[in-house]
């Protein structure tokens, strides 16, 4: 079991909040830029012949002797993608990084359907495969934890880009989506995302890493193999080198992160060996969402 | 001794153990492979591997604690062995062992006066010439203290004057190596070895604590010997059988011929053959008729410097030695007869018979007559003499004037060349004296033992048996009988033609045109007369020279922190893996 039940309830507080408005596919909580039928009054626009008669405002005609109809709010679902890493580097850690990120997967989706938003898990490594079909319903979450539980990380990092263009195809509406990946793709990875903000998806970028890629515990000459292309890297580690590494891995993790805020998108950093719920509730407080 | 500003090594040689720092750190990078160690993904150690070499020889270096440590142990170690000294840490008093080498082969003369009195010399210039404390050792059979460490060095030196050479053999290489190594527990700063056997074979790292120097002296130069027969007459008696043992002290072959000499002087060739490597060898001669005569061994001159010991007598043994013995009849000395068929004991009473014995053996002082015959007389140590038992000596001799033994001065005590004098030591006894008195032309030993062999507390100890055969032998060595003697025997009275020299060493045979015979060199040791050039003494020995105490050198506290280092990378090795 991924969750506990008591922790389920929990993340019945949360929900997801947008910068902007996004249009929906299905009536759902949020307010659509489209026009609709809600309760809401949203403006006020001059009657030109042919609007629906009943929207008139009477009162206002009374007063300014010209006729303007009321514009209603429409409310709609938000569309949440979770494209979740499942390369073979994610099954690093203890935990792995991996179980790390199907749980938040697994409470992002929890969350969003809890307000009847559309949630689809992809994972992608090779290339891009849908996890679930698109969930609205509260009770697709047990479909979505089981599909995210028979999944395991072994495949093979390709081409993010590819992935992106992928997954672009496949939803053609804009929505949120939860990136969770470690992020080892190289220049491939800025050019998926740099596809991702030109559709408009407001992207929120969850870098898992383990506690050992941030400080290393190897000393002395080793062989580094790794653990998807089984390419070998030997060296001798010593203090020096492991403070040159952690000075790479802070420009890179930099780099990654200016380039996201950039593009309106947010970073954030999630450690495999910190709690769980804290690093929810960090990941909603730091991408807008609200308790 | 190498000298710094401040620090010198007493052991400078030891120093060369830092070219150890070679293997050891070429071993380590040999055996530094790397481990294998999965990770996600190798991207950042690419970028790092393009900023730095970390497979620098300095990177890996600079990364290895272990060897850092080994290194450092190493070092402290070699430091420890080379016995660093500063004037701010010596202190102390030195010490400094001699021994004088007292074998029978010290009195040749090839050097003048003679070997023993050159290294007696160079023995009392060491004492006089030294300012710590001295202690004196004689080699002969074993090792003896003559004089234990002692401040006063002038008495030490005279005690070195008094000593004479006896006629044991020095014993082996590896064994004198041993009897130095018990010297160690006396923890010497200096040993001199004074001595002519030169073939010593002493390590580099022998006794490393102490400087041993080693001085030798003799000329150098070749030899063939004679030096030991095994002979026996065949079944009809008139047959001689002879395995000679002949030493060759040469590094080539030698050829050498053997002939027998009978007491008509003529010389009828036995064998001839070819020695071929250094050391001694085991000749079997044909069986010849002869009932005495002399063995002569023919080898060429340069090969064979020395003529002396080319020479062996034999003869038919003739009649037993008599010995009389004065002791009550329950007494141990009176199973004798039974141990020692070769000899013809008698029992005398209070009167001494007309018939003269040939030696006599007493328990307590002995009668006047017996001053006129080898004797040897047991003294108790301790309590009073038994009446009746005891004959009363009818002289001054000094000894007797003292019932406790323990408490006779040093001046009234002899350092003896009595065979086996340690066995004295084994029985708890001691030898009070042994002297050689000359009375009417003839050289009589005496030796005093206090030492009670009817003592209950010395009843059934094994060694009792063989000291009083050593003493027997020691005391009719004249008259002994014996087939054969290598030339210069004092047994050999028909050769000499007079009285024999009872000491060993060279002589001139009288009228014999200057020849010159090697008298009781009985052991193959010993006839190693002519010995190699002075020694080139090592590194260690040289340390001997530096004149300076220990107690509070550091080298101790070094090696210590060099051994905690090491204990420190085991347990830093054992948590790390």
């Amino acid at each position: 079991m991924l969750f506990d039940i008591k922790f389920f309830k929990s993340l019945k507080l949360l929900s997801i909040i947008t910068k902007r408005h996004f249009r929906g596919e299905k009536i759902g909580h949020r307010r659509s830029p489209n026009r609709g039928a809600s309760a809401e009054f949203a403006e006020y626009k001059e009657y030109l012949p042919g609007d629906d008669l009943r929207f008139i405002d009477w009162n206002l005609y009374a007063r300014l002797d010209r006729l303007y109809i009321k514009k209603f709010h429409n409310e709609e679902d938000l569309n949440v993608s979770i494209l979740l890493d499942t390369s073979q580097s994610m099954s690093f850690g203890n935990p792995t990084k991996f179980d790390h990120a199907r749980k938040i997967a697994a409470a992002i989706a929890y969350i969003a359907l809890q307000h009847r938003d559309t949630a689809r898990i992809y994972s992608f490594a090779q290339g891009l495969n849908p996890i679930s079909e698109g969930g609205f319903r509260r009770g697709h979450i047990h479909r979505m934890m089981g599909f995210l539980e028979k999944t395991s990380a072994v495949g093979r990092s390709q081409s993010f880009e590819e992935v992106v263009s992928h997954f672009l195809l496949k939803n053609t509406r804009a929505g949120v989506v939860f990136l969770l990946t470690d992020a080892l793709f190289g220049e491939d990875l800025f050019a998926g995302l740099k596809r991702l903000a030109h559709r408009k998806f407001e992207t929120n970028f969850v870098h898992v890493l383990t506690p050992e890629e941030l400080n290393p515990d190897l000393a002395g000459p080793v062989e580094l193999v790794d653990s998807e292309d089984q390419s070998k890297v030997s060296l001798t580690v010593n203090k020096t080198v492991l403070t040159l590494y952690e000075e790479v891995l802070r420009e890179t993790v930099d780099e990654l992160r200016t380039f996201l805020i950039r593009k309106g998108m947010r970073y954030h950093q999630s450690l495999t060996n910190t709690q769980f719920e804290s690093t929810l509730l960090k990941l909603f407080e730091c991408s807008g969402g609200a308790a | 001794m190498l000298r710094g500003r401040g620090v010198s090594f007493l052991n400078p040689g030891f120093l060369a153990g830092l070219l150890l720092l070679g293997p050891v750190i070429a071993l380590y990078f040999l055996k530094t492979r790397p481990r294998t160690r999965p990770v996600p993904s190798n991207a950042i150690w690419r970028i790092v591997l393009s900023r730095v070499n970390p497979n620098s020889f300095l990177q890996r270096f600079h990364n290895s604690l272990f060897l850092l440590l080994q290194i450092l142990s190493i070092v402290l170690a070699v430091l420890a062995t080379a016995r660093p000294i500063g004037s701010f840490w010596s202190s102390g008093q030195s010490s400094r062992i001699i021994i004088l080498d007292v074998s029978a082969s010290m009195q040749a003369v090839d050097v003048k006066p003679s070997r023993f009195s050159m290294a007696q010399k160079r023995a009392a210039e060491l004492c006089r010439n030294f300012s710590g404390r001295v202690a004196l050792y004689s080699i002969g059979h074993s090792l003896m203290p003559v004089v234990r460490y002692t401040d006063a060095t002038e008495g030490v030196a005279n005690a070195v004057m008094k000593l004479i050479p006896g006629h044991q053999a020095t014993p082996g290489s590896d064994r004198v190596l041993r009897l130095l190594r018990d010297l160690e527990g006396l923890s010497p700063d200096e040993i001199f070895l004074l001595t002519d056997t030169p073939d010593l074979q002493i390590r580099r790292d022998f006794m490393p604590q102490t400087a041993l120097t080693v001085e030798t002296f003799g000329r150098e130069g070749a030899n063939v010997a004679i030096v030991g027969a095994d002979l026996a007459f065949d079944e009809s008696g008139k047959n001689v059988e002879v395995t000679l043992s002949v030493l060759s002290d040469n590094f080539v072959p030698v050829e050498i011929s053997l002939s027998f000499q009978g007491e008509d002087g003529r010389l009828s060739r036995l064998q001839s053959l070819t020695l071929p490597y250094q050391g001694v060898h085991s000749v079997d001669l044909p069986a010849f008729a002869a009932k005495r005569g002399t063995i002569v061994l023919d080898a060429p001159p340069e090969r064979n410097l020395s003529l002396a010991d080319d020479r062996w007598y034999f003869s038919d043994p003739g009649l037993k030695p008599s010995v009389g013995i004065m002791a009550p009849s329950d007494s141990a000395l009176l199973r004798l007869p039974k141990a020692l068929p070769l000899i013809s004991f008698t029992r005398i009473g209070a009167a001494f018979p007309a018939d003269l014995p040939d030696a006599v053996l007493g328990l307590g002082s002995l009668p006047i007559e017996a001053r006129k015959l080898p004797t040897c007389a047991f003294l108790p140590g301790q309590g009073s003499l038994q009446p009746g038992e005891i004959l009363p000596w009818e002289a001054d001799h000094p000894l007797l004037k003292f019932a406790n033994w323990d408490a006779v001065p040093v001046k009234c005590m002899k350092p003896g060349t009595l065979p086996g004098t340690p066995l004295v030591e084994s029985v708890e006894g001691s030898l009070l004296s042994e002297e050689v008195v000359t009375l009417d032309g003839r050289q009589i030993s005496h030796v005093w033992v206090a030492m009670d062999p009817d003592h209950p507390s010395v009843q059934g100890n094994f060694f009792i048996p063989i000291l009083l055969f050593n003493i027997l032998e020691h005391l009719l060595r004249d008259k002994f009988p014996r087939l054969s003697y290598p030339v210069g025997n004092p047994g050999l009275a028909a050769l000499w033609k007079g009285p024999a020299p009872t000491a060993a060493g060279l002589f001139e045979i009288p009228g014999g045109k200057g020849n010159i015979a090697a008298v009781n060199l009985e052991a193959p040791s010993e006839a190693h007369l002519t010995p190699a050039s002075s020694r080139t003494p090592t590194s260690t020995q040289l340390a001997g020279h530096a004149g300076r105490a220990q107690e509070n050198s550091p080298w101790k506290g070094v090696l210590s922190v060099g051994m905690v280092l090491l204990l420190a990378e085991w347990f830093l090795f054992m948590r790390r893996n």
